[in-house]
């Protein structure tokens, strides 16, 4: 087969490069195949000249190939990521980019390879990465979701006795988090209540939440002062969780549901509320700093005593219910929620918590972004 | 990670003899708070700044991560002997602390004049 004589005057140009190159003629005869070509290959050139192109593959290929082979004889031109065929049965990935020449009323289709293998083997790497990580985060979200629900069994029933009931909230913001609220009666006069908040969300603080109601729960429920409960668990905090960048808000109370007692102290907390029909709601002020930062953190007068009224109720609540912004960036704040306190006293004790709730979200732009614990307790 | 609608910490820093004043803007919140923390412990800890000055004054709001940060700043400074100050804190972020009953522990002026003076 005569090789034309404009092949013979680029064939210099087309050994030098760097893609593998072959010249064909309109029946998919090889007539030309560079260097590079060869090495790509494994072939040599004499078992490449003159053959049909179609013999190196097989037939389901080729049936895959022709149609792009027909788009250059009918546009002039084709660009398409295929494999080329290798001695030894191999494939490699390749871009093939295809141009057709009229030269003395014959067609030429002039044809570069590019070799792809690396990048074809880094997608692949990548794909393999991708499914493990779907299938480790599957894992995870599972584990989550356990522990969600391990989580939601420290919220506190609403309970109802004689004297006294509890009604209360809890939601993370993420699928758990670092707010937990606990209720204990020693009978169904005296009650003990906690609301404690682990700075930060997510798994780190419900981690740290966790652990410390174990401790709150034996510590309320044996009387002991809240003096002694706080440097406790403060010293708790301190050096057994090594709290570094965490520390802890508590706002806790003892309430003698017969005599109308009730005995409050806080921790860096937002203040407790006392509501009466009709009136601005008490507050109850922390008077220890935030728990599990520094050494000195309790004040030994951190308990105040309060004589409770027939018809009081006592909300206790984390900073999610205060820190929430409008859609003109101002914040709630305790004035807001003492506020929104006060318009829902008047409603019938089982509907306060809604409506304290409701009055949040209305004043809220947005999602949620803190976890929210609120604790209501009505006196008869 | 910040998540949709939130916006960036900005910090920067300013040096003197013995003292760094770093001047924060935006939000300290959950997802911002670890570079203010970053930020601060590398200026106590590595650098060995004497006297560490945290501007807030253009800081709108800050939650109880931010808090921690800030919390930290102060520990280390202890346990090294340095200072650590806030100045500039807005009416929600005063809150913030006197809720925490952190005033009492943090050295808090009303701008870098009283501090650096103090």
């Amino acid at each position: 087969m005569e090789k034309p004589e404009w092949l013979t005057q680029i064939e210099t140009v087309l050994e030098v490069l760097n893609e593998g190159v072959v010249v064909a003629d309109d029946r998919n005869r090889i007539l030309f195949a560079n260097s590079r070509f060869l090495e790509m290959t494994g072939f040599f050139r004499h078992e490449l000249i003159g053959n049909d192109a179609s013999s190196f593959y097989s037939s389901k290929e080729w049936a895959s190939l022709a149609p792009q082979i027909d788009i250059v004889f009918r546009s002039g031109h084709n660009r398409y990521s295929f494999v080329l065929p290798q001695k030894g049965g191999g494939r490699l990935p390749v871009i093939i980019s295809s141009r057709m020449i009229r030269n003395s009323g014959d067609q030429f289709d002039i044809v570069t390879f590019t070799d792809i293998s690396e990048q074809v083997r880094a997608e692949q790497e990548l794909r393999s990465a991708n499914l493990e990580l779907k299938k480790r985060q599957m894992e995870i979200e599972e584990d989550l979701r356990l522990a969600a629900r391990v989580q939601r069994s420290l919220a506190p029933r609403s309970m109802t006795w004689d004297r006294v009931s509890v009604d209360s909230f809890y939601h993370p913001v993420h699928s758990i988090g670092g707010d937990f609220a606990l209720v204990n009666s020693v009978d169904q006069e005296q009650l003990g209540l906690l609301v404690c908040d682990v700075s930060g969300h997510g798994i780190g603080s419900a981690l740290v939440a966790n652990r410390i109601y174990s401790e709150t729960t034996a510590h309320l429920q044996s009387g002991m002062s809240f003096v002694d409960m706080f440097e406790k668990l403060n010293r708790f905090l301190i050096e057994e969780i090594d709290s570094y960048g965490m520390f802890v808000t508590v706002a806790a109370a003892r309430i003698d549901a017969h005599r109308r007692r009730m005995l409050f102290a806080g921790a860096g907390h937002p203040p407790a509320m006392i509501a009466r029909r009709g009136q601005s709601p008490i507050l109850l002020e922390s008077r220890s700093m935030v728990l599990g930062a520094l050494p000195d953190a309790v004040d030994v007068t951190t308990s105040l005593e309060v004589q409770l009224q027939p018809d009081d109720r006592v909300v206790l609540y984390t900073d999610g219910i205060t820190e929430v912004f409008n859609s003109g960036g101002e914040m709630l704040g305790i004035e807001g929620v003492q506020e929104i306190v006060r318009r829902t006293s008047s409603l019938p004790p089982d509907q306060m918590k809604q409506g304290i709730l409701d009055g949040v979200n209305a004043w809220r732009e947005g999602p949620p972004t803190d976890d929210v614990s609120l604790m209501l307790v009505h006196v008869r | 990670m910040l998540l949709e609608g939130e916006e960036a910490v900005q910090i920067s820093a300013r040096r003197y003899s013995q003292t760094t004043i770093f001047d924060l803007s935006g939000d300290i919140d959950f997802a911002n708070s670890p570079e203010v923390r970053q930020s601060v412990l590398r200026e106590i800890r590595e650098i060995r700044t004497s006297r560490v000055v945290v501007n807030l004054s253009q800081v709108r709001y800050i939650d109880s991560s931010g808090v921690a940060s800030l919390i930290e700043g102060l520990k280390a400074a202890r346990d090294l002997g340095s200072r650590f100050i806030l100045i500039g804190l807005s009416t929600s972020a005063r809150e913030v602390l006197q809720l925490s009953r952190l005033t009492k522990v943090f050295e808090i002026y009303d701008n870098e004049e009283q501090a650096l003076a103090a």
